[in-house]
Parts: C-alpha cells; structure tokens; sequence
C-alpha cells in the first residue's frame, strides 16, 4: 500500500447543526488517483472543501475532527492556510474563471506567488494552457476575456490556471461535467499522466470515467463513507449493497 | 394609436381604469417637470438674450453667458456674473467626493467582508442607513458644533496658537463644508458599496482563495475592482445630492460674498479655512434678500438654469465613467 498523503481522521462537520459530513475516515494514497463517488447532495463537495480549507469562513459550520497531508495537522492554528491551498490546488465544480482575460486568469496564481518576469509567466501559461488541452483553441486569443469561451473551455481554463501554481495535491470537483468525449479524453490522460508528480482526488458523477482513470475509489452516502477500496475491487466485487446499487445505478 | 405606444393594451376594463389613473398621473409629473424645466430654461436664457438690436445676437448672447459665467458679482451680488458661486460649489463638491469615497468604500468593506455578522453589525448597518434619512440641517448643526468649534479649535490651540484668539480654523470654512457634506453623504456610499459587494458571485471569491490569494489580496485583486461600477454609482448619487444642499452648509462656511476664492496662486494655493460662495446660498440670498426685489429675478433664473445644468453635468460625467466600466466588467453578470 502506497504511503497515505492526506489521512481524514473523524472528520464532521454541520450547517447550521445539519449534518453534512459524518465522521469520515479516509486515507488518500499519494501519486494515485482517488476517485469519489456518490449521489448529489452527499457532501462531495464539501469533503474537498474541508482538505482546502474553504468552508473556514462560512458562516455557521462547524468542524470537526482531523485532516493531515505530510502528518501536519492541516487544522492546527499554526498552519499556515495560504501556503496550503497552493499546495492543493482545487478544481471547482462550476468554471468560475476570473472575468480577465484568458492570460491572465492563467498567471494569477503565480502573480500571487511573486512571480513578475514574463517570460518564466508566458512559460507557465502555455505550459498549464497546453496540459489543460486548451492551447490550441485560445493561443492567438490570449487577452480575450475568459468569460466569453464556451463553458468547455472555461472548465479547462480553469484546470490550466490550476496546474499552472504546481501544486503537488490536485482535486477535482467533476472536471469534465461539460466537456465533449474528445476532449474529456484528453482531461483523463492528462489525470494519468499527472499523477506521477500528484496526488490526485477526482470527484465524478460518471462512472466509467471512475473506473477508467482512478486507482481508488471511495464511496460517500449522505455524509458517510460507505466504502472504500481499490477501484478495481470496487467495480468488479463490492462488499456493500448500496455501493453495488449506485455503480449500476439501481439508486433509490 | 397613441395609447398603445406606450402601454400593453390592458385586458379588462377594470385595468384600463387602472391604466388610465396610473397613466394620467405620469403625465401630471411629466407637465410638472417640463413645466419646470422649461419655465428655469426659457427665463434663465432670456437673461442672456441681448435686449436691444439685432446686430450679430447670438454673438452677443453667448457672450453674455460667458461674462456671467466667468464675472465676479457687484453691486451686492445684484448684478454682475455668478463665478466665485460657481467655482466654490465645484470646489467644495469636489473635495467632499475625495474625503466620502474612501471612507464611504473602506467603510462598506469592513462592515460586509471582514466584520462578523452579527446583532451589532445588523444594528450598525441599520443606523447607518438610517443616518440618510437625518435632515441636513442637522447634519449643518452637528457640523458647527464638532468640526469647526471642537475640530477647529484644537487645530488652532495646537498648530496656531500665535495668531489666536482670531481663529484660523475654529471658524467656519471650506474644509467644514466638505466635510459636512461628506458625512452628509456618506451613508449613501457606504448603502451603494455593500450592495455591490454583495453582488459579486461567491465563486469568484472560493476560486481566488483557493489559488492562495490572502483575503486581502482576494479583495484588491478580485473584488474591488469588479465593484467599482457600483462605487460610482453611489459617488454619482453623493454628488448630486451634496450640490444641492445649501441650508446646512451656511452654518459652516457658506457665505453670501466672498472676498477671495478658496484655490489661487498663493501657497498653499488650497485654502481650506476660507469662506465660500456657493450656487444655492447665491441664488436663495438673490431671491428672498435682496433690497431691489422682483428687479432681481432674472439674475435668479439665470443662476439656477447654471445650478441644474452644473449637476446635470457632474451626473453626467460620472454616468459616462460608469458605463465605461460596466462595458470592461460585462461578463460577469453572465457567469452562473
Ligand atoms: N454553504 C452551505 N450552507 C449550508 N448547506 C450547505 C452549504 N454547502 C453545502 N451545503 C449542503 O451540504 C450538502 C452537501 O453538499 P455538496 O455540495 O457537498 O454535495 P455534492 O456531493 O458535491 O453534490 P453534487 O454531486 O450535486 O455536487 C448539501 O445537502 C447542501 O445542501
Ligand atoms: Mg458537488
């Protein structure tokens, strides 16, 4: 078994006292592709969330319990929260690009980093551009304004503008919910292809994409982790039920 | 048909009742406003109009906007032009716009991005927006009292007390002014701040956050600059209510002639503890004061056709501005 990157320890956390996630345990392999699974509303969301930080400053939500990437307690009040979230990049659900332009909703991370030299950020840009299968489709439109590309294009656009900071934990909150099959293929070559260098967390409804790309799968239930185990295992044997239910989607 | 020009036709007869009553009183305000407009306008330009002759008149006539426009009053502000009124009302409008917007902005981005929601933020929140329906000449009271008798006086005790006991700045002046009318305005900057703010979609916040953006950089970066329109929008509201205000403003610096004008070519060049004159003093002081009476009406319609059409323009200006930006940050009120 490969070394745990990120361990979740009874992890809670409510909504104004609604239960949303319920004592999740889960350890994230490094360099592999976890893939996590389960029906809308479970709390997919919000678990990566929780590993960024994001929902601190919610109000009215509480957590509780222990995250550790490294063995660091993510949550002690001497870490330092902006050093995390470069660590971990995040992938949102809906494209939410910066209403600049194309180049620079690219750089903004590394502008944030202190990084002025435009050639080292003209580098970056195409780099991120050109994992995020995207380079083609823009490189003579960069100073365009991002909010005018087509919702798949923003999806990979923000996909490059998270790659292009170098964070070594990648999570992605169904990257490829918009993306025609061509270019949902590059995206999950690009996955394969980074988790040499990334621990990856991969949300997804679909569930080929799942056993196509991720090396573990966890299951999630209404705020519980229902299962946890090798995507393999879990595709062609699962223990439980309701895991084999929602894979052959017989979910009730 | 002429109804249909402007109105859906209505379904029933019930709402073509409604149609008409609601129709008629529109055009009750429209014949107000017009009548109003044109009464300022036809008054105020036969002032210009040369009364004698018809050699080269509209030569003339813009000439004589020109002179009133750029002349110092005499005779007890009876005849002559309008420009110290003029050039303060600019003046003190101006300055009241560079102290009202960063504090009106900072204040809005503290109470709704970095103070806890709470009790006393919805108490803070709702006495400040109460603060806009205070009338003004409370706000000219208030004034006189802090500003220029408390403010003022320590200024003089502390930084000049060699001239004392005749006051420098424990008397009324421009700076009193601007800062009356900042606070005076300052609520509706703060109300047109906050909404914008509120505005901006909660996704653009997590996804620079998540980049390793601090919150402030988060603001600087993201945020503010996405507001701005609604900044100016509420700056452009500020304006046009501060160049209209005179009543309180008498208490704190307004006055009805003015030796000389606050900017001028000896330093500091900006005199803030002068006198000023202002559009609104000049023109209430011309129609309800002066000894010559009804004489002096035309100068009166003349000086508020100049009023409506400087506010006119600072709207104008800051409309232009805004439309400006609205047009750069477009996209974002597409995004999901
Ligand atoms: N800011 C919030 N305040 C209150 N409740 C929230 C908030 N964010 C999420 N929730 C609730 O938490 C639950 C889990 O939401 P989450 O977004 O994590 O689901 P998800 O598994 O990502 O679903 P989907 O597959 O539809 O994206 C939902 O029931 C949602 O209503
Ligand atoms: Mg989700």
């Amino acid at each position: 078994m490969t070394p745990a990157k990120i361990e979740i320890e009874n992890l809670s956390l409510t909504f104004a006292d609604r239960q949303v996630l319920n004592q999740i345990n889960l350890n994230i392999p490094a360099n592999q592709v976890t893939a996590l699974i389960g029906a809308s509303g479970c709390g997919k969301s919000t678990l990566l969330k929780c590993i960024n930080r994001l929902n601190d400053l919610k109000p009215q939500c509480d957590i509780d319990g222990a995250i550790r990437i490294d063995h660091e307690d993510i949550y002690q009040k001497s870490y330092d929260v902006t050093d995390l979230r470069r660590k971990v990049g995040m992938v949102f659900q809906v494209p939410n690009p910066f209403p600049t332009s194309i180049y620079e909703n690219v750089v903004f991370g590394l502008k944030l980093l202190g990084v002025r030299k435009r050639h080292h950020l003209h580098e970056a840009a195409e780099k991120s551009l050109r994992q995020a299968a995207l380079w083609d489709e823009v490189k003579d439109q960069l100073n365009q304004n991002a909010l005018q590309l087509s919702g798949g294009q923003q999806q990979r656009l923000v996909i490059a503008r998270a790659l292009a900071v170098e964070p070594n934990i990648l999570m992605l909150d169904e990257p490829a919910s918009a993306l025609d099959p061509i270019s949902t293929l590059k995206i999950e070559e690009l996955i394969t292809e980074l988790k040499q260098t990334y621990t990856i967390l991969l949300v997804t409804h679909n569930m080929h994409q799942a056993a196509r790309v991720s090396d573990f799968t966890a299951f999630l239930d209404q705020g519980r982790i229902m299962e946890t185990g090798q995507t393999r295992d879990i595709f062609t044997n699962p223990r439980r039920k309701a895991t084999e239910d929602y894979i052959t989607g017989r979910y009730a | 048909m002429l109804k249909n020009l402007f109105a859906r036709q209505p379904y029933t007869t019930q709402d073509q009742h409604w149609l008409w009553l609601s129709g008629s009183m529109l055009l009750i305000c429209m014949l107000l406003v017009a009548s109003l407009l044109f009464l300022i306008g036809v008054q105020g330009l036969s002032f210009f109009w040369p009364s004698d002759g018809d050699e080269a008149v509209w030569t003339r006539f813009f000439h004589n906007i020109g002179l009133f426009l750029t002349q110092a009053p005499t005779d007890h502000n009876q005849s002559g032009g309008i420009f110290p009124a003029l050039f303060g009302t600019v003046t003190m409008v101006l300055l009241m716009t560079l102290f009202v917007t960063p504090i009106g902005v900072l204040s809005a981005v503290y109470l709704s991005e970095f103070a806890t929601q709470n009790s006393v933020t919805r108490l803070l929140r709702i006495a400040i927006y109460n603060l806009a329906g205070v009338p003004s000449i409370v706000f000219g009271v208030f004034g006189l009292i802090f500003f220029v008798y408390i403010l003022g006086g320590s200024i003089d005790q502390l930084f000049f007390s060699d001239s004392l006991p005749a006051p420098t700045y424990g008397t009324p002046g421009l700076i009193w002014v601007s800062l009356t009318l900042a606070l005076l305005t300052l609520p509706v900057v703060i109300v047109a701040t906050e909404e914008g703010l509120s505005r901006i979609p909660e996704d653009y916040r997590s996804g620079c956050l998540a980049l390793g953006a601090t919150q402030s950089e988060m603001l600087w970066k993201v945020v503010l600059p996405l507001t701005t329109p609604a900044m100016l929008t509420g700056v452009i509201l500020a304006i046009a209510r501060a160049a209209g205000e005179v009543a309180p403003l008498m208490l704190v610096g307004v006055v009805r002639s003015a030796p000389e004008l606050p900017i001028d070519s000896q330093f500091p060049f900006l005199h803030l503890d002068r006198n000023v004159m202002h559009l609104g003093y000049h023109i209430f002081d011309l129609g309800m004061q002066s000894p010559a009476g009804s004489d002096v009406m035309p100068i009166v319609f003349a000086a508020s056709l100049v009023l409506i059409t400087l506010v006119l323009m600072l709207n104008l200006t800051a409309i232009i501005i805004r439309q400006g930006l609205r047009r750069r940050f477009q996209h974002y009120n597409q995004h999901p």
